[in-house]
């Protein structure tokens, strides 16, 4: 008899089965099989789905309260504020030299003073606001 | 069942149940004790794989010789001395239909509790589970050469005996 004549002759021999018993304690161990886990939850989904729908169509369908439309715009009244008239008018101006400025860049500083006058479109109010540039002229030496 | 496909529980239960419990009998002789076994290592199994596919199926027969070598440690008195009481008592382990099988079966039992435990182990998990060397290398924890090795030794030692079983009987 040959390796594999001598594997079959073994394979010939089928375990004995489990009492019947096991399996309901295994059963027991396992709460809930898949396939039921599955068909509970498709269940629950499948109700959910049409809950939802019911509530969107009681909502579609339900009666709203129509609006009364307010006073009508009076086609006079300015939509837009509009904006304030600016001038400016140049007050003093003075120069600083030539300066090494962010570590090293040599530069001209210039400053210009500048009042800002804003006034309101009707010309009843104006507000004056000072301003102060800062130019910086690269300077390059030779 | 396919690789890709996972079964119920019960599916896996039809098919690895009989193979399950005659590999923990190879430490538990004792039928209840291996069955105790089974349920465990079932169990535990399954709550970590509900969706196991083939390819899950080293890890089964891990859980289950888990579960039988914990047994095995809490009991190892009784289980000893069970382990004679049943010999004697002659349960099987394999459906023996007439006396000449019934015969052959506790030959075999009695050829396969002469080997060690580790040859043991892996004839049942290559013949009467049907796990390919691989498989059963991912099971036990070695590699594919000493499980075949294993194999091939422990064959050849359960022909042996066998052999001279059947001599001694003419």
């Amino acid at each position: 008899m040959n390796e594999s004549e001598f594997e079959n002759q073994l394979r010939g021999l089928q375990p004995v089965s489990p009492s019947n018993s096991l399996q309901g304690r295994i059963a027991a161990a396992l709460p809930l099989e898949k396939s039921r886990r599955n068909f509970l939850s498709v269940w629950l989904m499948e109700r959910m789905l049409w809950a939802a729908g019911g509530a969107i169509a009681v909502w579609l369908l339900m009666p709203r309260p129509v609006l009364s439309p307010g006073p009508s715009i009076d086609a006079t009244t300015p939509q837009v504020a509009r904006a304030p008239r600016v001038s400016e008018e140049p007050s003093a101006w003075s120069d600083e030299g030539v300066q090494l400025i962010d570590g090293g860049t040599p530069a001209r500083i210039l400053r210009r003073l500048v009042l800002e006058r804003h006034h309101s479109p009707d010309g009843n109010a104006e507000m004056r606001v000072p301003r102060e540039d800062v130019i910086l002229l690269p300077v390059a030496f030779r | 069942m396919t690789d890709s496909e996972s079964g119920s529980w019960r599916d896996w239960y039809r098919q690895h149940a009989s193979r399950l419990l005659l590999y923990a009998r190879q430490w538990l002789p004792e039928r209840a004790d291996a069955e105790d076994a089974v349920q465990t290592g079932f169990v535990k199994f399954w709550r970590n794989k509900p969706n196991a596919t083939e390819s899950d199926t080293p890890l089964l027969y891990t859980t289950v010789r888990c579960a039988a070598l914990d047994l095995l440690k809490r009991n190892a008195r009784r289980v000893r001395r069970e382990d004679q009481l049943a010999l004697e008592s002659g349960d099987v382990w394999w459906d023996a239909d007439t006396l000449t099988h019934q015969e052959i079966a506790c030959d075999i039992r009695r050829a396969m509790e002469s080997l060690p435990a580790a040859q043991r182990e892996v004839i049942v998990l290559r013949v009467w589970a049907e796990l390919s060397f691989a498989e059963i290398a991912a099971t036990v924890g070695e590699s594919i050469n000493t499980i075949t090795s294993r194999y091939r030794y422990a064959l050849e030692k359960l022909k042996k005996i066998m052999t001279e079983e059947d001599y001694e009987r003419i």
